[in-house]
């Protein structure tokens, strides 16, 4: 049962922002009996469940008495709902979100437009949206979008006006995570039902205005419910790269650590062995079950060590990675050996920090791009009495040397920021970066 | 002086009344042959205890806090071989004893053969007479007190098997049932204090089961509810190690 406890992906940027949200019905009743259990449920959880007894008794007590009062008066789930979030602002972690009944209902439902997308990433560099990353065969590879195009407008909303929405919301401020609000800003624009076409202006290699209408497509992977999490869309894409000097490299990306997708994970490395290094691309990966992270570590060790450390209030358990001597044909294996680096950014969160900082920490990993999201509790989806779910974490989580996560994230050994021109060249200076030090450790050579 | 003198006189009688109190509620303590026979008696008796050979059970578990559910399956035989599997989004997690080798084997951390603490914890459950014979299992018992489980006054009753493994069990005043256990789980990962209350009895084949548990470890709680409950004999290559822990054996 303790595998069942997962640190949930950063989801508080996207509901913040997410337009089921927006489209949620203002004004919906609640009695004020209804609002009492409620709020009683939300704060009596987290009472009995966050690690850090200081915050519980001068943080957490005082708040139940200021602000239970305001919650009988809540005549609406919104007003309830403010006062919810009022309570959890004044923990100071991450991971504590109070996530509307109908934005999971949608997101299920698939109504909110989450079933289709334009085939691209983007994420903000500087204050300009930027196109990361295009899917060939997507739409906007079909579109001709490229790489280090600015996206200036989305069905009629324009960057800036979608930037000033960050301007109230306190998380923003900090640039990490005015990158990961901003992200979520822009990127629910992106999606849609499959086959509806998506007016976008954007900015070529050049600064002129380019106008583009995307037929948005099924989005690739698999959906997938995740107890009261919302579903979220799983994909993973594995690829060998063989370098003009020889070299191969394995490339792995995924985006959440869910359980759909063992198979294809376990069988990704399987896939790769024998190449001369592995990469392991988590930028833009939210997380999911911590669970997975030492599992997957044990690929890439020879003896079982601790991966990270959960101290809860009831005690403290270790996160340990056994050796993966086995392999998915039920062949007798030996865990890869050669160079592994992880690629991250920051939308790197959760379980990613926890695989990417404690390989790092075991000195196993060597970790390339940007510095990650700095949100890497482990925490439960709690469903309460008005059909909203509370997302709260349960504890504080650190690396194999004691480092923590939340707060700092993890801090990649290269620095490999992300920029217009690299991307409108085709190159990732992450994954160049990567790919030199690991033909440095093929050939013996230093890395440049 | 005089003051501290009563003072202390008065002290010594309390003290000395609260010595006599607690030594007369010690000795109020059924033995924990006693406990544990009246439990047998109300599950069914020896006879009915004694007379299967095998199980198969099939149960959902759920963590409603978190609106996960997942179903389980375990198979058992006498003397002690068991093999379980559970399914969540998509992904069976199997563990098994064949009487000599204790081993799990999940996609999310491969296959794994259990040593140390973990494989005495595998060892003691997987005896068949677990939970119904505890004499057998248990060489320790003492009544160490009462509490009270889910609104049921119970005998606590600590048990210490030959393994050194300890649970206490607490067993219904009124009906003899069992209806809470703590114990210490051990794992790689520590240890955890596992709460389990067992309600809804229920009779199968003569023999009475707790048909729901609600376990608390730590933060979480987990509810196992049993579907179905099968004497039948169980085929002997249910328990047969699964080729990926008989590839870690070489």
């Amino acid at each position: 049962m303790k595998k069942l406890i997962h640190a949930a992906p950063a989801l508080a940027a996207l509901l913040a922002l997410s337009p089921a949200r927006a489209q949620t019905p203002r004004g919906t009743p609640i009695t004020p009996a209804l609002a009492a259990e409620t709020f009683d449920s939300a704060w009596s959880v987290v009472d009995r469940t966050l690690w850090d007894t200081v915050v519980v008794n001068r943080v957490w007590a005082p708040a139940r008495a200021e602000l239970r009062p305001r919650a009988e008066r809540a005549r609406t789930v919104e007003e309830l709902r403010g006062v919810l979030a009022a309570m959890i602002a004044r923990l100071p972690y991450s991971h504590f979100e109070v996530i509307p009944g109908e934005v999971q209902a949608r997101l299920a439902e698939g109504a909110g437009g989450e079933g289709g997308d334009a085939g691209m990433d983007v994420r903000l560099v500087g204050e300009r949206f930027l196109v990361a990353r295009v899917d060939s065969g997507g739409p906007a590879a079909a579109a001709g979008v490229r790489p280090g195009w600015s996206v200036d407008a989305v069905g009629g909303r324009t960057a800036a006006e979608r930037l000033a929405l960050l301007a109230s919301i306190p998380g923003a401020r900090e640039p990490r995570g005015r990158q990961l609000y901003a992200w979520a800003a822009l990127t629910p624009a992106l999606r849609g039902a499959p086959g509806s076409r998506l007016r976008v202006r954007f900015r070529d290699g050049a600064d002129r205005p380019m106008e583009r209408v995307l037929t948005l497509r099924p989005q690739a992977g698999m959906s997938e419910k995740f107890g009261n999490l919302p579903p979220l869309h799983v994909a993973l894409e594995t690829r060998r790269v063989r370098m003009a000097d020889g070299t191969t490299l394995g490339v792995i990306r995924f985006n959440y650590w869910f359980p759909v997708i063992l198979p294809a994970l376990n069988a990704a490395v399987d896939s790769l062995r024998g190449v001369d290094g592995i990469v392991i691309d988590l930028r833009g990966n939210f997380g999911g079950l911590g669970a997975m992270a030492p599992g997957f570590a044990g690929h890439f060790l020879d003896r079982a060590d601790t991966l990270g450390v959960m101290r809860m209030r009831s005690g403290t358990l270790y996160f340990v990675a056994n050796p993966r001597r086995v392999d998915t044909q039920a062949r007798p294996v030996a865990p890869f050996a050669g160079p592994l680096a992880v690629l991250t950014d920051a939308l790197t969160a959760s379980t990613s920090e926890f695989f990417a900082g404690g390989l790092q920490q075991l000195g196993r990993a060597r970790v390339f791009g940007e510095p990650t999201a700095g949100q890497a509790l482990p925490a439960l989806a709690q469903k309460l009495p008005d059909g909203d779910v509370l997302m709260h974490a349960i504890a504080d989580f650190g690396g194999p040397r004691g480092k923590r996560f939340e707060g700092l994230g993890v801090t990649p050994d290269v620095a490999a920021p992300l920029t217009r021109a690299a991307l409108l060249a085709g190159r990732d200076p992450a994954m160049e970066a990567a790919a030199a030090w690991i033909r440095s450790a093929k050939t013996g050579a230093a890395a440049p | 002086m005089i003051r501290t003198r009563y003072g202390r006189s008065l002290g010594l009688a309390a003290l000395a009344l609260a010595v006599q109190a607690g030594a007369a509620a010690a000795q109020q303590l059924p033995p924990a042959a006693e406990v544990v026979e009246k439990y047998v008696q109300a599950i069914g008796g020896h006879a009915a205890a004694a007379r299967f050979t095998a199980r198969h059970v099939t149960a959902e578990m759920s963590m409603p806090a978190m609106g996960m559910t997942m179903t389980m399956e375990t198979w058992t035989a006498r003397p002690n071989r068991a093999f379980s599997k559970m399914e969540m989004s998509g992904m069976a997690i199997t563990s098994g004893f064949d009487g000599t080798t204790a081993w799990v084997n999940s996609p999310m951390s491969g296959p794994k053969i259990l040593d140390g603490p973990e494989f005495k914890q595998a060892f003691d459950n997987a005896n068949f007479d677990n939970n119904v014979d505890f004499a057998r299992v248990f060489p320790t018992m003492e009544t160490i007190g009462e509490r009270t489980v889910d609104g049921h006054a119970c005998w606590n009753v600590r048990m210490v098997s030959a393994n050194g493994t300890e649970v206490q069990n607490c067993f219904d005043k009124e009906t003899g049932l069992l209806v809470g256990s703590i114990s210490h789980q051990h794992s790689q990962m520590g240890e955890v204090t596992a709460d389990i209350v067992m309600s809804d009895y229920k009779e199968f084949d003569g023999l009475k089961l707790p048909t729901r548990m609600t376990m608390t470890m730590g933060p979480q709680q987990v509810v196992t509810t049993i579907k179905s409950v099968s004497h039948a004999p169980v085929a002997d290559s249910i328990f047969a190690l699964p080729p990926e822990i008989k590839a870690l054996q070489h």
